[in-house]
């Protein structure tokens, strides 16, 4: 079971997701599972592998604004920074950049 | 009783035409009439019975007291005087009168009785002539004679016998003059002046011949001035005067010559004729409404002459007829004259006060010519006045054209010191943005990696200098600004605690590095804030402090005192006392210190250095701030500055600013700077303190900046902005990003050179502050706190719409997003409603009544329609709410460029994800009208 106590040990700014959730502990709870559970982060994993630049964009854009709203911040500058590569359509190894970030969603998901 | 009139006699005296009377002489002594002729008895004024009756009865009695004697004597003795038995007596006739008789007489006897047959003239008339002739002579002899306070010398001279008769005065001569003759007298007299031309006129005027032929012509009096030496050897001017005169008794001629001191008479003359003929080409006395003029000519008066056609006549004509005509000026002005110079305004005026002045231009032969009136009262109760008059034109025309001059020498002047004083500020401006690039890449390249010690050491060299070089030139930029009396002073409220702060560790730390011992006490209570001029409050203490420690040695010590002194109404009186131990000033040189470039002596300067202005710069902004300055020093001992300044009380207090207290941490500032090198220096100066800084090298650019910032609701605290931008207005920029920014940026001017020309434009367009170029870390804080301090009292309470109720639509995709947007919308009781991509958001915007939704959150990337798109759509719907409702940007994009297609498609605000509630809130609220 995830505590806020466990979130701050893993880096999460709760404070911060906290306050966007008007200090609503169990509202932000919610809201984490909901963003976690995100099919999103699925998606991405898929059209990277699959090479699919363009859409790995807006899926990755779209759970940048989310992680960056629950203030996941261990893996909001990693999702950031592929953002920016991937609107860049730079020529990089996604799949292993976003293994982290997979892995420690999972990792929170599995606590949920 | 003889029968006279049988007698023989009878008969012959009947026959005499003649004022006979016979008189009987007795053996007593006794005489009286027994006959007179008619003519006689007329003559006694009455009948000759009558007369002979009146003798009869008291005989001898009708003669004079005083000459009945003489007859008594003459008729008892029977005198008869050879070839003349005449005698002249007084004798009252029947009327009364008395009259002088001139008797011829003859003794003849008859019968043994004696008679005496007395032929007589009425002489009283000749008598009384003489009478008066002696009286009048006496008269005369008298008052000539008889010395009077200026009467040097009095002479009677016989002019028949030519004999000098007496000599009286006060300034004699050596030798008694009496009996002289007179030409020798005369002679003798001419010798005594000691000019050519008085001897000359003397004995051609003075002679005896002269002076009886004038008699002889009727001209009693003779009077000249001549100059001449007294017995005594003064020399004066005397009044040389003769009065001719017949003796009655001897019938002789005689001249009384009078010489008197006329020194006094001759300078008041002068005085007279001169002085006041040179003041005044007129001199009128009025009375009973005439006038009559006493000194002045007309023909004096070369042009423009107003005087009286006539000598004497009315006043009233002579104003009216004569000064009406020629006044200058309008019907209003003339009449205002025409009735100072009435009698009756005289009258009332002489009343209050003498001399009473009227000035009048007159108009005459096509100029203006200025008259002045001065009237003197000689008596009010006979309303006797002195008028004197005369033409001041020569005198206003040289007043002019003098003040003419004088204005044109001034403006030269002004003139030479306004170039003199543009070319010091032109100057020292120039040589500072040169100083702003050397202190910029001074300090740019001091943050290079690797740097060499030695080079270091250089490089902080190089620095210090530039920035002493800076300092001689704001020196010399101050002065003139002091100069050209262009020094204007800020009246802040600022924190004296910090300003002794900040005071204490500039001054601590050059004490420390010279080894000098630092003190700063404060005597008893003094206020947290003040309010006055901070800047150069400072300016002042730290020239002070800075000159004490210059000037003292190493193991000296320096003491900074602060007193409050005194404290009335808003206002308080603080005393800094600056004490040192250091070589001291000498007595001569103390009186000169405060002037400009002035030193003790070329050793000190050489071996101190500085303009010699920093003193003089001291001392007068101290004086404009309405203080004072003073100096104590005793050479070889030390030297001690008080300085007394008022300060207006603030109503702040430490405890009233508590939190209030402007974070820099938190400010966000843009430099605007088209060199590189200063915008990195700014940016590196604000660095140092903790500021973060965006830098811009255009104005476009900054602008564009501006607005993007505003967009995301995260307006620049403070634009500092570089006075001359290439090919850009300043002033123009200010305005534009003044409109962009509302109230909330302080806009700062940034520059190396004055800002004095431009200082009104530059506030109406909206700038806050101006601060000179180069920044230093040191004075920049303080800067923006003022700046922020004056914008928050300055920024009216703005009126925020009440988001209670608001009805917000909000496009957004990611369920997660949208929820916690709707969680804290409502939290703040809005009524949220949500459309997860752009073309629902239009369709639930079209479909609502109009102005349902007060506000549009707009995701940007969404499925199906994203929000720039939405946006655009729901601009162009024909209904009156699309085009003002405002639409809020809501993006992880951040970037500049999607703040700036937000915008382009017709948002209000760009917000980055992830959004802060309260960031929200304000931004709804500004947006959204009340």
């Amino acid at each position: 079971m995830l505590t806020i106590q466990k979130l701050q040990d893993y880096g999460v700014n709760t404070k911060e997701g906290l306050s966007r959730c008007m200090g609503m502990e169990k509202f932000y709870f919610r809201m984490l599972g909901m963003g976690l559970k995100n099919d999103a982060f699925d998606k991405l994993e898929k059209l990277l592998a699959e090479g699919n630049l363009e859409e790995s964009f807006e899926q990755a854009h779209a759970l940048k604004g989310v992680v960056g709203n629950l203030a996941i911040t261990p893996i909001f500058a990693n999702l950031s920074e592929l953002t920016e590569s991937l609107r860049a359509k730079k020529d990089l190894d996604y799949v292993s950049l976003y293994k982290p970030i997979k892995e420690f969603r999972d990792k929170l998901v599995a606590e949920l | 009783m003889l029968d006279f009139k049988t007698s023989f006699y009878g008969k012959i005296f009947d026959s005499l035409d003649n004022n006979a009377v016979l008189m009987q002489l007795t053996n007593d002594g006794k005489y009286f009439p027994v006959w007179c002729s008619r003519e006689f008895a007329e003559m006694m004024e009455g009948s000759a019975e009558d007369f002979i009756k009146r003798e009869h009865a008291e005989p001898g009695k009708s003669f004079h007291p005083d000459d009945r004697a003489e007859v008594e004597y003459l008729f008892r003795n029977k005198i008869t005087r050879a070839g003349d038995n005449s005698l002249t007596f007084r004798q009252r006739t029947l009327k009364g009168n008395w009259l002088w008789v001139n008797a011829h007489y003859a003794f003849v006897e008859e019968n043994g009785i004696e008679y005496a047959y007395c032929n007589c003239f009425d002489v009283t008339k000749i008598k009384k002539g003489e009478e008066r002739a002696k009286v009048l002579y006496e008269g005369v002899r008298e008052e000539l004679e008889t010395l009077s306070n200026d009467t040097l010398v009095s002479v009677r001279l016989n002019l028949t016998k030519d004999i000098v008769e007496d000599c009286r005065g006060r300034e004699l001569y050596d030798i008694d003059l009496r009996g002289m003759k007179i030409s020798e007298r005369f002679e003798q007299r001419a010798n005594c002046f000691p000019l050519e031309r008085d001897r000359e006129k003397f004995l051609r005027e003075f002679n005896a011949a002269q002076l009886l032929k004038n008699f002889a012509a009727g001209k009693n009096t003779q009077s000249a001035v001549f100059f001449s030496r007294r017995p005594n050897g003064r020399e004066c001017f005397i009044g040389y005067s003769v009065t001719l005169r017949r003796d009655p008794d001897t019938e002789d001629i005689i001249a009384f010559a009078t010489e008197k001191d006329y020194n006094a008479e001759v300078v008041s003359n002068t005085v007279l004729n001169k002085a006041l003929a040179d003041q005044f080409d007129m001199i009128t006395y009025i009375v009973g409404g005439n006038y009559g003029v006493v000194i002045g000519d007309d023909a004096d008066v070369q042009q423009g002459t107003i005087f009286p056609k006539k000598r004497t006549g009315s006043y009233e004509e002579y104003i009216n007829e004569q000064i009406a005509p020629t006044l200058s000026g309008s019907d209003e002005e003339k009449a205002k004259v025409l009735k100072a110079l009435s009698l009756q305004k005289i009258e009332q005026a002489l009343e209050q006060h003498e001399p009473y002045e009227v000035n009048i231009h007159c108009f005459i032969d096509g100029e203006i010519f200025h008259k002045r009136f001065v009237f003197y009262l000689v008596d009010r109760d006979a309303k006797f006045y002195i008028l004197l008059k005369n033409d001041t034109t020569k005198i206003q025309r040289a007043q002019l054209a003098k003040n003419e001059q004088l204005r044109n020498a001034l403006e030269v002047a002004n003139q030479a010191n306004i170039a003199k004083t543009a070319f010091l500020s032109a100057m020292s401006h120039e040589i500072r943005t040169p100083m702003n690039a050397i202190i910029g890449l001074d300090s740019i390249a001091l943050k290079a990696p690797n740097l060499s010690d030695r080079l270091r050491e250089y490089l902080e060299k190089i620095g210090s200098n530039a920035r002493h070089l800076l300092g001689i030139i704001n020196d010399i930029l101050d002065m003139s600004r002091i100069e050209s009396g262009r020094m204007i002073l800020q009246n802040e409220e600022f924190s004296f605690a910090n300003m002794l702060e900040q005071i204490n560790v500039i001054v601590g730390e050059q004490c420390r590095e010279k080894g000098l011992q630092y003190d700063c006490t404060v005597r008893g209570h003094v206020d947290d804030f003040y309010i006055g001029d901070e800047l150069k409050l400072k300016q002042v203490l730290i020239n002070v402090l800075g000159n004490a420690i210059k000037f003292t040695d190493k193991g000296g010590e320096i003491s900074f005192s602060v007193e409050k002194v005194a404290h009335f109404e808003d206002k308080s009186t603080l005393r800094f006392i600056v004490k040192d131990t250091g070589i001291g000033i000498d007595k001569n040189y103390l009186p000169k210190i405060f002037e400009p470039f002035s030193q003790e002596d070329s050793g000190a300067s050489n071996a101190y250095g500085g303009t010699g202005l920093g003193m003089a710069i001291t001392k007068n902004i101290v004086e404009t701030m309405n203080g004072n300055i003073a100096v104590k020093s005793d050479k070889g001992v030390g030297s001690e500055f008080i300085i007394n300044i008022t300060l207006r009380n603030s109503p702040k207090s430490l405890d009233s600013v508590k939190g209030k207290k402007i974070e820099v941490k938190d400010l966000s500032v843009l430099i605007i700077d088209d060199d590189p090198i200063a915008c990195e220096h700014g940016r590196l100066v604000l660095e140092d303190v903790g500021i973060k800084a965006e830098t811009s090298f255009s104005g476009r650019e900054a602008i564009d900046r501006v607005r993007l910032r505003k967009a995301r609701h995260e307006v620049y605290n403070i634009v500092l902005l570089d006075l001359r931008l290439p090919g850009e207005n300043t002033i123009a920029i200010t305005r534009q990003i003044r409109e962009l920014v509302g109230n909330e940026t302080a806009i700062i001017i940034l520059t190396a050179y004055s800002w004095d020309d431009i200082i009104e434009e530059a506030i109406a367009a909206g700038v806050d502050r101006f601060m000179a170029k180069p920044l230093f870390a040191s004075s920049v804080v303080h800067e923006f706190h003022q700046a922020l301090e004056q914008k928050n009292l300055d920024e009216p309470e703005k009126q925020l719409a009440d988001l209670e109720g608001c009805k917000i639509l909000m496009a957004e995709d990611m369920p997660v997003n949208a929820e916690i947007m709707m969680m804290v919308l409502s939290m703040q009781g809005m009524e949220v409603e949500h459309a997860p991509n752009g073309q629902e958001a239009v369709n639930t915007f079209a479909q609502s009544p109009p102005n349902y939704f007060d506000a549009v959150l707009m995701d940007i990337r969404m499925p199906i329609m994203d929000g720039l798109k939405a946006t655009e759509e729901i601009r162009a719907l024909e209904r009156p709410d699309a085009k003002k409702i405002p639409i809020i940007a809501m993006t992880a994009n951040a970037f500049d460029e999607d703040v700036q297609r937000s915008l382009q498609a017709g948002m209000n605000a760009h917000l980055s994800k992830p959004v802060e509630p309260e960031h929200l809130f304000k931004t709804l609220a500004e947006l959204i009208e009340p």
